[in-house]
């Protein structure tokens, strides 16, 4: 929401009035491929049931964001706000981390 | 000789790859529409004439339930039906396993 990750359930309506939203189903790319994130998480298995993962990946956006490099401390410290009751977090902490090495690898390339 | 069961680990792991057998990766297909907020679940499906249900249990832990009396939630406007277990005598469906061994609603 304006760039930052919040929870739909802990934001009025009212509040989302007139601000930009991206939600899970915005981040693949005009060609409907995955987001390098979707992905990850998907090679990782970062999900199992997938009712997490929208919010999962929405926030790794951002944090990613705020720290393109981020520890396995950094990423658990992260993602803290959001509950998985399948797997547990391992994998998404590895989903994450690898998201962020490719992410970077572009970034250095194209640089 | 590190080097020869290195090669023997390796081989094997190729075959299993090879074959698709157990222990070997897979991406799973139905990932992309879950990464992808397309997951489709419970809370999701609406039918037509779909009514809503809802449990009411005892508010006492191990108490005996002695009778239901369903006239007040049958009144209340949009209540459909009321179920309890002797709507479910007629199914043989009606004994519940618990922990008690005891019909819920005291008589079996």
């Amino acid at each position: 929401m304006n760039g930052r990750s919040v929870k739909s359930c802990t934001v009025f309506a009212a509040q989302a009035n007139g601000v930009e939203i991206i939600t899970v189903e915005g981040l693949a790319g005009p060609d409907g491929g995955l987001h390098v994130l979707q992905e990850m998480f998907r090679e990782h298995h970062g999900l199992q049931c997938g009712y997490c993962t929208p919010g999962m990946i929405m926030r790794a956006y951002r944090l990613l964001q705020e720290n393109p490099n981020p520890s396995e401390t950094e990423i658990r410290f992260g993602v803290s706000g959001n509950l998985c009751r399948c797997t547990g977090y391992q994998n998404i902490v590895k989903a994450i981390r690898a998201a962020a090495d490719t992410i970077n690898s572009a970034r250095e390339a194209a640089e | 000789m590190t080097a020869e069961v290195e090669t023997e680990v390796e081989s094997s792991a190729a075959r299993t790859q090879k074959l698709e057998g157990l222990g070997t990766k897979r991406k799973r297909v139905e990932d992309v529409r879950f990464t992808q907020g397309k997951g489709n679940y419970v809370d999701d499906i609406k039918l037509p004439g779909m009514l809503f249900g809802d449990f009411v249990r005892s508010p006492f832990g191990h108490a005996r339930i002695k009778s239901i009396n369903k006239d007040a939630a049958l009144a209340l406007p949009g209540v459909k039906a009321v179920f309890t277990a002797d709507d479910l005598k007629p199914l043989n469906l009606h004994w519940m396993p618990t922990t008690r061994r005891r019909c819920p609603s005291g008589t079996g």
